[in-house]
């Protein structure tokens, strides 16, 4: 049953349109958030609802009456709002602020009563703020004021409660609290709640549906998991997002990422091999320093597989749970060839993935000069009984560079580069961070980088 | 000869004319002391009647604002309001039955003292007198003056008598002085001082009648901000009888705001200035601060020293003393008839 | 979260919650018997002695069943007028414009939600001097249908400028409090200049505006009383049933209408009783500041923001408090009386900058 109706809103301040033809409804038990960038419309969206500012087009149908023509003591009892502010500047107590969410349902002259009080206890305990009910209410904390606040909101004793971005002043505690509060007002109670939410997390683990605002006009609306997606989130934010699925908490879970700067081109490319995470940072961190990054072979559901995707990294993957196949190899073969350079991190070897080191013997063998990490050491993630240990043994034979961590790679390769660059008579700019660190090298390996340069 | 006879007929005639004598006088004796109690009781029917007449004489009187008040006996407990008004009561002799005055009152007496000895009580200032002051004093008969409505109304609204004297010019005045007279019966005493004062200016008025030149007069009446007097203040017309011309005359209020310059564009030849009471030196500084004001060395009473001072409150005030002003006015600006 | 109960009780909150109310009701009793008091002892003074049982007696014997059984000492005619025709009528006016002004004020205070609201903001004070001065000026003859001239024009030119300052602000159907209050000073501005105009053209009357624009209970009588009696009560009694309306309205315009509250409406309807209210006061009273815009910052640091108790409060106190300060003027320097205005603000403010220095943190406007 719709209890509130948005249709073909248009509202405006003064001559600019803020609004574009608005349309949704909200039925019981939703729990609606809306989202969008600034400007978009939130606020707007919200104070037409709220009767703040009239729409110049359109109409807004609470249980099918325009909620322009009711007065306000009927719509207080069906809608309550907690704003964003709240700056109160008489000192009244706590439970004198709770108690004026009781007056929709007073005459005017007639004076707070036994269920007024009861009403509002119940309400200051499911905020956990009973125990505040007698002290001033300028004397709270932010946090605490704005529980007081939604306390008062729900001692109107509404069917729906209106937010604009509730958790801003709260800590993560008590943000959680709220919302689980709303949650299970919404699901129990069937309380309609209507909330603007900056925080993507905050909003797709506890709305059912969600409203999308770009410009003014709805981008998106309905399920909030059809809603919020990396498409969505980058059409209207222009920022690159990770939506998962969270395992834990069995909700969404939304990760911006942050979009490089236009990147250093560099001439090196470089292939990452990894698995299990241990690559994530590096294709980032190489990605955001302008090299050319590849990776393989990776298994499709490995979280550096979706981070490759993620950064448009050409990569080689595999079903899960599985060997490594002979294409798949050989297409990782291939793309090292072209690179300039090969890395392979601490990732775990089963023999699942054992092929990639096989690669990477390979890639030695053809004299790709070849970066191991060796974060963790190898005894700890070595799950073939000893082979994989071997085999990284022969790579340091085979005069594999081993780095103990990625600042260190980074400068290597940045030093390799820089040949390469001089050679070629290309200039470039080493950003402070990869300038090479003061620390004694150990001969060999500078060694090793000059002898590895001259290859085929 | 028959001498008894003679003597018989004498000895008769002589009785007759002594019974007969004596006849007469107590008769006629009784007459006249009849007439005489006649008289007497005629006399005192007289007198009866007159005090009769007396008794319900009913006097009535109008005052400046048109009211009409009626007494039927005279008063005994006179409350002023105004210091004009106070003088004009003792002028008239009616002084003895003054009770209450403002704080302004002066003249003739130095009243501030009377009230201090607790001979005398004080109803306030005269622009805000008190009602329960002038209420306690239990008078029968109240004068009040200019700007004092509603005191007037109030006190009137508690049933006392009440007279408003609020003269435009000395004509005014003049009726003013007889009113009182009539109020306190003190009739001769006001006809005969009404008298000497027409007398008074009528020799001020022939005298300049015939001159030709009338100097301009610029008489102030405050120095900061500038005030003066127009066309409807009496000191215009003091300023008219004394053979002068008021350099305000055009200005159809009685006192207001003057500029500077407009009193030097209007070029007065004589400046008056007024002079407050008790000791030490006028508000206004003395002549040579007021020679010294911007621009009034183009004045020509400041270039030929034609500077005087008055006394300020026989300028102002509507009463008997406008007259010494009236001679002293007529003495600066036509020094040469006076 | 454990959820700790209060300190008091089980119920502790919420009987120390109703318990209030029967505080309040207690206070507001005792207020009342102050004033009723102060009212008496203000009776007392004045030029004349009149000695404190006459005053008694005088009072009683008006009361119906009281006044036989009381004995008829000599009392004169003079003392009796003195008493019940020139003191008692200006004590009572300075009751009803004491408790004019401050309701006024807090209402004012409580729409605008600015601690420098008075009840004089909307034009009302300078609109009464523009319609006293030219009343004053014109001679218009003093009494017209029974009642004086003077307080009918101020009454009359007051309502008219508060309306022009409502419709100069209104747009739309909403009235913006910003609005409203800078309207309000910019019309006060040009009526306080026409005053100035009227003033230079009032030549020898100048005095008797200038004393009207001080102040005072100097000429009160019985009809301007009955006049404004009416008005006055009427208008506090009524402000009071929006005293919630006006807890609401300090948290601010948007949230008042989210709880319920119908802004416009309850503004508008403040806004005339406000108006109307200090217009009555002004008319018979001249211009007495202070009284509306300290005694209810006074009372709310004392008492609280709840406009449940502070409406009251202040009321019965701004009125007490002007009584005593005519009582002072009337006496002070008898019998010249100083203007009433003089004595409120010397008296009131050193004692509410005491009030703001001993209640520094806790009071916040």
């Amino acid at each position: 049953m719709v209890v509130l109706c948005v249709d073909g809103v248009d509202c405006y301040y003064g001559s600019v349109k803020v609004l574009e033809d608005v349309r949704f409804s909200v039925k019981e038990r939703d729990f609606v958030g809306i989202l969008g960038p600034n400007g978009s419309g939130k606020t707007t969206l919200l104070r037409s609802v709220t009767r703040t500012l009239k729409p110049h087009r359109g109409v807004i149908l609470l249980n099918d009456v325009d909620v322009y023509t009711l007065k306000s003591s009927e719509v207080a009892r069906e809608m309550a709002v907690v704003p964003q502010d709240t700056v109160i500047t008489f000192n009244f107590t706590a439970l004198d602020i709770v108690l004026m969410g009781r007056n929709p349902h007073l005459g005017r002259f007639q004076m707070e009563g036994e269920r007024d009080i009861a009403v509002a206890r119940k309400s200051m305990e499911l905020t956990n703020t009973w125990h505040l009910a007698e002290r001033p209410i300028n004397e709270l904390s932010g946090g605490e004021r704005q529980r007081v606040i939604i306390s008062r909101a729900l001692a109107q004793e509404p069917k729906i409660l209106l937010l604009d971005e509730p958790t801003v002043h709260l800590d993560i505690n008590n943000q959680l609290e709220i919302m689980d509060l709303l949650e299970e007002l919404c699901i129990k109670r069937g309380l309609i709640v209507l909330a603007v939410f900056h925080d993507f997390n905050l909003a797709v683990r506890y709305c059912n549906s969600a409203i999308l605002l770009k410009e003014g006009k709805i981008f998106s609306a309905g399920d909030v998991e059809a809603v919020l997606t990396s498409e969505n989130i980058k059409s209207v934010f222009q920022v690159d997002a990770i939506v998962k699925k969270h395992p834990f908490t069995n909700s969404l879970y939304v990760i911006p990422v942050s979009t490089p700067k236009a990147p250093l081109s560099r001439n090196l490319s470089v292939h990452i091999i990894c698995g299990a995470g241990t690559g994530t940072t590096l294709m980032k961190i190489m990605a955001d320093e302008g090299y050319s990054v590849t990776a393989g072979v990776l298994n499709v559901l490995d979280t550096d597989y979706e981070t490759a995707q993620l950064l448009k990294i050409p990569v080689v993957g595999e079903a899960p749970f599985s060997q490594i196949t002979e294409e798949a190899h050989r297409a990782n073969l291939e793309m090292m060839s072209k690179a300039g350079a090969v890395v392979l991190t601490s990732v775990p070897f089963g023999f699942g993935n054992m092929r990639n080191l096989e690669a990477v013997k390979e890639a030695l063998e053809k004299g790709i000069p070849t970066y191991v990490m060796e974060e963790v050491p190898i005894q700890r993630r070595d799950f073939t009984k000893g082979k994989a240990g071997k085999l990284l043994m022969e790579l340091k034979r085979r005069r594999a560079i081993f780095v103990m961590s990625q600042n260190e790679l980074l400068s290597l390769l940045n030093i390799s580069e820089e040949k390469l660059k001089m050679a070629e008579e290309v200039p470039t700019k080493i950003p402070g961070h990869l300038k090479p660190e003061e620390k004694p090298r150990q001969g060999d390996r500078a060694d090793d980088v000059k002898s590895s340069d001259h290859r085929g | 000869m028959n001498l008894k006879y003679f003597n018989y007929v004498t000895s008769l005639i002589a009785i007759f004319s002594v019974v007969s004598a004596v006849y007469i006088y107590a008769h006629y004796e009784g007459q006249i002391a009849g007439m005489h109690s006649t008289i007497s009781n005629l006399q005192n029917e007289v007198a009866n009647l007159r005090t009769q007449l007396y008794k319900y004489r009913n006097l009535t009187l109008v005052d400046d604002h048109g009211y009409v008040l009626n007494l039927t006996s005279y008063p005994e407990r006179i409350v002023s309001l105004a210091p004009s008004n106070t003088e004009i009561l003792f002028a008239v002799q009616a002084g003895g039955k003054v009770v209450g005055v403002t704080n302004q009152c002066n003249y003739p007496h130095n009243f501030s003292a009377w009230i201090k000895a607790g001979n005398l009580t004080s109803v306030g200032d005269y622009w805000t007198p008190n009602i329960e002051a002038i209420v306690a004093l239990k008078p029968d008969l109240i004068f009040a003056a200019f700007a004092q409505d509603e005191v007037v109304n109030i006190l009137r609204g508690l049933g006392y008598k009440v007279l408003v004297l609020a003269p435009d010019n000395v004509d005014d005045i003049l009726k003013n002085i007889l009113l009182v007279g009539r109020a306190t019966d003190r009739d001769v005493e006001a006809a005969i001082l009404v008298n000497n004062l027409r007398r008074r200016i009528d020799a001020v008025v022939s005298k300049v009648s015939g001159v030709t030149s009338k100097p301009k007069v610029y008489y102030e009446v405050w120095y900061d901000p500038i005030w003066s007097v127009g066309s409807e203040g009496w000191e215009n017309e003091l300023l008219v009888k004394a053979g002068g011309i008021n350099v305000f005359a055009d200005q159809e209020i009685n006192y207001f705001e003057a500029s500077s310059e407009a009193i030097i564009q209007r070029n007065p030849d004589i400046i008056i200035l007024p002079l407050g009471h008790g000791t030490g030196p006028p508000f206004w500084g003395s002549f040579d601060q007021v020679k010294a004001r911007p621009g009034w060395d183009a004045i020509k009473a400041v270039q030929n020293d034609r500077l005087y001072t008055i006394d300020a409150d026989i300028m102002s005030r509507p009463g008997p003393r406008i007259v010494d002003a009236l001679e002293i006015l007529a003495k600066i600006i036509h020094p040469e008839l006076f | 979260m454990v959820d700790e109960r209060d300190l008091t009780g089980k119920n502790g909150v919420e009987t120390a919650y109703f318990r209030r109310f029967s505080r309040w009701k207690l206070l507001l009793i005792i207020l009342m018997a102050a004033l009723m008091l102060t009212i008496f002892l203000s009776l007392n003074v004045g030029f004349a002695q009149i000695p404190f049982h006459t005053v008694l007696w005088i009072l009683v014997k008006r009361v119906p069943f009281l006044g036989s059984l009381v004995g008829s000492p000599n009392v004169s005619y003079v003392e009796e007028t003195i008493i019940m025709q020139i003191r008692m009528p200006r004590v009572l006016a300075g009751a009803l414009v004491g408790a004019a002004l401050a309701a006024a004020g807090v209402v004012y205070q409580g729409i605008f939600k600015n601690p420098m609201a008075d009840s004089y903001i909307l034009g009302v004070s300078a609109g009464a001097a523009v319609g006293a001065s030219l009343a004053i000026v014109l001679g218009i003859g003093f009494t017209f249908f029974g009642l004086s001239t003077v307080p009918i024009a101020a009454f009359a030119s007051s309502i008219i400028a508060v309306f022009v300052v409502y419709n100069i602000s209104r747009v739309g159907s909403r009235v913006p409090v910003t609005t409203l209050l800078l309207s309000g000073i910019a019309v006060s501005i040009f009526l306080s200049a026409i005053v100035a105009v009227l003033q230079v053209v009032a030549g020898g009357k100048l005095h008797v505006i200038v004393f009207w624009l001080m102040g005072g209970f100097s000429y009160v009588e019985w009809r301007d009383v009955w006049a404004v009696l009416p008005l006055v009560c009427f208008g506090t009694v009524a402000t009071y049933f929006f005293a919630r309306d006006l807890n609401i309205l300090s948290l601010g315009e948007e949230t008042a209408q989210h709880l319920g509250v119908d802004v416009e409406k309850v503004k508008k309807l403040l806004l005339i009783l406000g108006s109307l209210v200090t217009a009555a006061a002004v008319s018979i009273s001249g211009l007495i500041g202070f009284v509306g815009l300290i005694i209810p910052h006074i009372t709310r640091i004392l008492i609280g923001p709840d406009h449940r108790i502070l409406l009251p409060t202040s009321t019965i106190i701004g009125s007490t408090f002007l009584v005593i300060c005519d009582a002072v003027a009337r006496v002070i320097v008898s019998p010249v009386e100083l203007p009433v205005g003089v004595i409120t603000a010397l008296s009131g403010g050193p004692f509410f900058i005491y009030l703001l220095r001993k209640k520094k943190e806790s009071y916040t406007v």
